[in-house]
Order: structure tokens, then C-alpha cells, then sequence
């Protein structure tokens, strides 16, 4: 079942269990394609949001697809393979296996999931070819690839992650405010290189951060603290 | 098929990696399996070595005759060499036993003296010939080399004897009074020379010097004192042995009055409670007939309560390393959970991060009993003479007993008890965590 829409959220209420709800959002859609920056105070549930996304969090109650597959109907197995085969996701920082060389983290998706290492070899021939374009394209120099990641400041991880979520023409990008760990300017440099190769391979975008400035770079913003009906206790 | 293949195969390399990288407190938890294991395996061992040398060295024998006394402590001074020494019995009891209907043979034990630590033995050649060591898988008594001692001052070294102090037959020893210590006197008048060397049988007798009673009683010729003769003539010069067997002092004159114990074979063991009865009932009634097999029970009731608390300490040393084991795996916790978190990001199944989690305790487990079991057969090559030169005990490589076994399934449960814990904590945390690690 495909679908224009990347994500669609319907009457979804989640809590964690014996806590009051964190999330109560009636409607919320993101186009295939589409960069979307979900912003928001702490707290307020973009974490969540992104963990019912990437299906790593289940909500039973609501209503939430990704390119048209309903997750709650999914078994956890099928929904972890989504994720592996159509997502990248990129955290605030510590993305990488610190026992994995850069470019084994980059090519990570590609040895574990078939599809992501077809379309990698599709694209470039081969994975390394792969890996090594797209940390070019993320302004790292190739001589970084055999290092330890241990080695690397948290900007070249950050963009050494961005690589991996990209590898192997993922639909959804998935990133967790990843530049918050950045300074002002490695913030907007990293975000124009990820925002940028995101478009190149055609993928979808949805990122959560509470910093402000950033909404120029995406084609929309969303406010969670207005789309989230939970009330929030300060 | 061909991608989940490729994915189980990248799997086993990341795991690989993974564990690799927590080389450290891995490598630590392995030992604390490997000492746990080690210590349970030794003492299993020991118990069962003990048991075995102890009853293989009374396997033929049916009855130990001696004075009144503890059963006990008759079985432990007569066949062990250990205890206090126990009272004498008269030769013509000895006599009266061996003319019993029942009795196939009774071999005489005289004791109480020592060459170099080792304690001397005099009985007849009959100890070589009957089956004192008789039973099923007991080892028999045989000679490497020489045989049998013929003369008076004739010795037959045990195994272990001629081995440590390097004696070959031919050799010339002299037997001290008593036992070796450093108030002992010596019989330098009558040396012995060695006639034979027995093969090994994992029993006391690798321990023993053995000499015929003729010789015994004839060392101890004009001793009746304790001490040695101020002026004693030299009519027990061991030259005369030279004119034949037995020769020089008149074998009959040198009939001793007085034996340690005897080791009596009967002729079926059917009559074993009869022969006791008729042994015990003879004039006097000063004599007692143990069973081997009820005096070893005695022995390991008294001794049952050491080995519970013995096996108790070893469990709570085990338990002390597995709870360390715990301590270790949860302090490298965090580390841990940031990787599970990064794995479940690029769709590893929290199924399939569990079931590699206790892949690795269980290879864990089994790396740390293996070098747990590789330190018990050095340990057995290193110290089986230690142990058989202080305690008598003969370690043998064999498999570990049924209970050694229910120990080591308790040592797997309890270690992987103690790894995986912390590792279902890590993977609680890993669905816990969602997409959020925690940042320390």
C-alpha cells in the first residue's frame, strides 16, 4: 500500500504506561518529500513523536502510517524492517558503534537490510563507492573513512551519521535535533549539507528541534506545542 | 533468504566486534566463571579422588583385625599410615586367626618406624601375593623391578618411595626408629638393601617401605627399651644373609611376639559376620574385626560436616565472582545502552538484539568453564604429586561425578543469572529508550 503522504497521524493519544499523556494530536501529515521541522520546547513530546514514527514506540489507539503502512498493524519484526529499509534516523549525538570504523557505520544499513544495499549499488556500482560519495558530499575527507569514530569531533559525527541515514535511498529521514550538540555555525552548514542531500535522493525530511532560526531551511514548520493538545505542566 | 542470511552473517561480526570492544569487563567476567568453575571441579575432584584412593586401598580386604580400639582409627593407622598409633596385638592371635575355617589368607602388619618421612611395614611375602588390593578397578599390586624381599634385611620399596628418594634395588638404606623427626635414632647396625620396587597403585602402599617381619624383629633386636643397645653384638650382621634365605639369624628366634594389625581375606564374604564374631570371641576378647566399607562410612560421616562447609565456601566464593560479574556488566551499562539504541534505529529487532545478548552470555559462559576446566587438568598435572605426597590422595583425569555436574549446570544458570540481568536490563532500556539514549 503506497501513498503520497510519508507520514499520517490520526487521533493519536499516547502516554507511557501509569503516566498522563504526553501526546494528543488530532491530525498531522507530512508529504512525500516534504521537509518538515517539528519544533517545540523541551518536553513537549518530540521525542515521542518521532519513536511513534520510526515505529520504535507503538501507539495501539491511533491511527499512524508511513507511506500508506498502518504501524499498529504491523508485528514488530515488520515494523523494525520498515524502519531498517525506508528510514534513516539521526540522533543528537553518540549515532555511532564506537567499535565500527566510519565507513563500517556508514555502510551499517546496507549489510543489514537487502533493499538499502541495492539501491546503494544501483546508485554508485558498488558500497564502499557509496559510502565514500556521500561523506565526500558531506564535506568529510576520505582519509577519515578507515578511522575510529572515538577519533572524530561530534560535528564529523554528526555528519558521519547523516551518511549512514542516508545510505541506500531511505524514504524518511528521520533526525532528532542533531544539531544541538553543533555550534552556531557547523549547525546551519551541517543542516543545508543534510537538507540538501535528502533532496538529492528524493527522501522526506522530519526533524524535531527546539532551536529557533532554523525555519528558513525547511519547506514548513510545525509548532508541536500547538498541535499537541496535551497541556503541558511547567 | 540471501539478506537475512547476510544480515545474521553481519550480525555475528558486529556482535563479534561488539564483545571485542568490551574486552575488559568480558574478560573479567570470564574469569570469574573460570575461578568459580576451577574451585567447584577441584573440590568435586578432590572428594572423589579421596574417596577412591581411600577405598581401593581396602578393596580386597574383607576384615581388619587389631587390638580394641576405634574401628576408625585401627583402619586409619594399620592401612592409611595417619593417626595415632594403636595398641599391639599378640603373634599367636595372629596364628589363631589364620587357622579360622573361614579365612582364605590374613597378612600381618607390624608398624612404627619410618625411612625418610615414609613409614616402614613388616609383614610377609603373602601381601604381595593376596589380593589386598582386589576389587573392581582397584589396581594390583606388582613389582616394576626385584621382587620379593627373601632375606632378612630385604626391603621392597613402594612407588612414590623409590621415586622421591631415587632408589633402585641394589641400594642399601638404613630405617630409623620411630618415626623421622629430629630425636629419632637410626639403626644404622642393620642395614637393608632394596629387592624390589612396586608399581604405582594410587593406594598407601606407594608410600610404604615394606620388610619382612623376620627383619623388622630383628632390627629391633636388644631395642626393647625404645633405644639403641649401648654394647650390641653383631649377631644380626646382615653378612650372614649371604649362606641363603632367612639365613644367618635363626628365622624362628626372630618370630616377632607382638603385630600392629592383620588384613584378613575371607573365603567368601558371605562369612564376613561369622568371621568377626569368631575373631572377636576368641580368648581374651581383646581383638576387633572391622569392615573396611563401615569404618570408610564412619570416616566420611566425621568428615561430612568439612566437606559441607568446604562445598559452602566454594558456592559462596562462586556466588561472591558471579555477583561481581553482575556489578561488572551493569557498570558498562551505559555504554551498552547508547549501542542498543543506535542498533534499534537501523532496524535491529529488539528479538534479535536479545537473542545475540544471550548468545554472548552463553559463549561467555562456556569460554569461562573452559579455561576453568583447562586450570583443573594443569592444576591436576602440577599438583597431583603435592597432593599425593602430603594427603595420599592420587588425582586421576576423569570426567567430574553427577554432582560435579549438577554444580557445573548451577555454575551456567547462576553466571548467566548474573550476565543477563543487566544485559535485559540494556535491552529494557533499549525499547525504553526509543530514539533517546541517554546523552551522559
Amino acid at each position: 500500500m503506497e501513498s503520497d503522504l510519508a507520514v499520517t497521524i490520526r487521533h493519536l493519544r499516547f502516554g507511557w504506561p501509569r503516566q498522563p499523556a504526553v501526546l494528543d494530536i488530532e491530525a498531522f501529515d507530512v508529504a512525500a518529500g516534504e521537509m518538515v521541522l517539528v519544533q517545540g520546547p523541551s518536553g513537549c513530546g518530540k521525542t515521542t513523536l518521532l519513536g511513534l514514527i520510526a515505529g520504535v514506540i507503538v501507539s495501539n489507539s491511533a491511527e499512524l502510517r508511513v507511506f500508506g503502512h498502518a504501524l499498529a498493524g504491523l508485528g514488530a519484526s515488520q515494523r523494525d524492517r520498515l524502519r531498517g529499509e525506508q528510514m534513516g534516523v539521526i540522533f543528537q549525538q553518540f549515532n555511532l558503534l564506537p567499535f565500527l570504523s566510519v565507513m563500517d557505520n556508514v555502510l551499517l544499513p546496507t549489510r543489514l537490510f537487502a533493499p538499502r544495499c541495492e539501491a546503494a549499488i544501483a546508485a554508485h556500482g558498488d558500497l564502499l563507492s557509496a559510502g565514500r560519495y556521500l561523506l565526500n558530499q558531506l564535506g568529510l575527507s576520505p582519509n577519515l573513512e578507515t578511522r575510529a569514530v572515538a577519533q572524530l569531533s561530534v560535528g564529523q559525527q554528526q555528519r558521519v551519521a547523516a551518511a549512514r541515514a542516508l545510505i541506500g535511498a531511505p524514504r524518511l529521514i528521520i533526525a532528532d535535533e542533531p544539531t544541538s550538540a553543533l555550534d552556531e555555525y557547523h549547525q546551519s552548514e551541517f543542516l543545508s549539507l543534510l537538507i540538501e542531500q535528502t533532496r538529492r535522493s528524493d527522501a522526506t525530511l522530519c526533524m524535531v528541534s527546539h532551536q529557533r532560526g532554523l525555519e528558513k531551511l525547511f519547506d514548513r514548520t510545525v509548532d508541536l506545542s500547538v498541535l499537541n493538545a496535551v497541556e503541558r505542566v511547567v | 533468504m540471501t539478506s537475512r542470511v547476510l544480515a545474521g552473517r553481519t550480525w555475528l561480526v558486529i556482535a563479534a566486534q561488539s564483545a571485542w570492544s568490551r574486552r575488559g569487563p568480558l574478560g573479567l567476567v570470564i574469569a570469574a566463571i573460570a575461578v568459580s568453575v576451577f574451585l567447584i571441579l577441584s573440590v568435586a575432584q578432590l572428594r572423589q579422588d579421596a574417596r577412591a584412593s581411600f577405598s581401593y586401598a581396602v578393596s580386597g580386604v574383607d576384615l581388619i583385625v587389631g587390638s580394641r580400639a576405634s574401628p576408625t582409627e585401627l583402619m586409619l593407622y594399620s592401612v592409611f599410615h595417619l593417626g595415632r598409633p594403636v595398641r599391639n596385638m599378640s603373634f599367636d592371635q595372629y596364628e589363631e586367626i589364620v587357622r579360622l575355617p573361614q579365612v582364605r589368607w590374613a597378612v600381618p602388619l607390624q608398624m612404627g618406624d619410618s625411612y625418610r618421612g615414609y613409614p616402614v611395614v613388616g609383614t610377609t611375602s603373602m601381601f604381595f601375593a593376596r589380593g589386598v588390593l582386589g576389587g573392581k578397578g582397584a589396581p594390583q599390586v606388582g613389582f616394576v623391578s626385584g621382587q620379593v624381599f627373601g632375606r632378612v634385611f630385604d626391603v621392597v620399596l613402594g612407588a612414590e618411595v623409590a621415586r622421591e628418594l631415587r632408589h633402585q634395588t641394589g641400594d642399601q638404606i638404613i630405617l630409623t626408629h620411630g618415626k623421622s623427626d629430629g630425636l629419632a635414632q637410626e639403626h644404622s647396625d642393620t642395614p637393608f638393601s632394596v629387592t624390589g620396587i612396586l608399581r604405582p597403585t594410587g593406594t598407601p602402599i606407594d608410600r610404604s617401605v615394606m620388610i619382612s617381619l623376620a627383619g623388622f624383629e630383628a632390627m629391633h633386636s636388644g631395642w626393647e627399651f625404645g633405644t639403641r643397645p649401648k654394647s650390641r653384638a653383631r649377631r644380626l650382621d646382615p653378612s650372614h644373609q649371604a649362606h641363603g634365605a632367612m639365613s644367618g639369624p635363626d628365622p624362628k628366634q626372630l618370630q616377632p611376639s607382638q603385630i600392629t594389625a592383620v588384613l584378613v581375606g575371607l573365603e567368601s564374604r558371605a562369612q564376613v559376620f561369622s568371621a568377626k564374631r569368631a575373631i572377636e570371641a576368641m580368648k581374651g576378647g581383646t581383638l576387633m574385626a572391622v569392615l573396611p566399607g563401615v569404618a570408610l562410612d564412619e570416616l566420611w560421616q566425621v568428615l561430612s560436616t568439612v566437606e559441607s562447609i568446604l562445598s559452602l565456601m566454594t558456592w559462596l566464593v562462586a556466588l561472591s565472582a558471579l555477583l561481581g560479574v553482575s556489578a561488572t556488566l551493569l557498570i558498562a551499562l551505559d555504554a551498552r545502552r547508547r549501542e542498543l539504541a543506535i542498533l534499534r534505529a537501523v532496524g535491529v529487532s529488539a528479538r534479535t538484539i536479545l537473542s545475540f545478548i544471550l548468545l554472548e552470555s552463553f559463549m561467555v559462559c562456556v569460554v569461562g568453564m573452559l579455561i576453568g576446566g583447562l586450570f583443573l587438568q594443569l592444576g591436576l598435572l602440577g599438583f597431583s604429586s603435592l597432593l599425593q605426597q602430603e594427603f595420599g590422595i592420587i588425582l586421576r583425569h576423569h570426567l567430574p561425578d553427577a554432582e560435579a555436574w549438577v554444580a557445573l549446570a548451577g555454575i551456567v544458570g547462576l553466571s548467566i543469572v548474573a550476565s543477563v540481568i543487566p544485559a535485559w536490563r540494556a535491552f529494557r532500556y533499549s525499547v525504553h529508550d526509543g530514539l533517546h539514549p541517554p546523552s551522559v
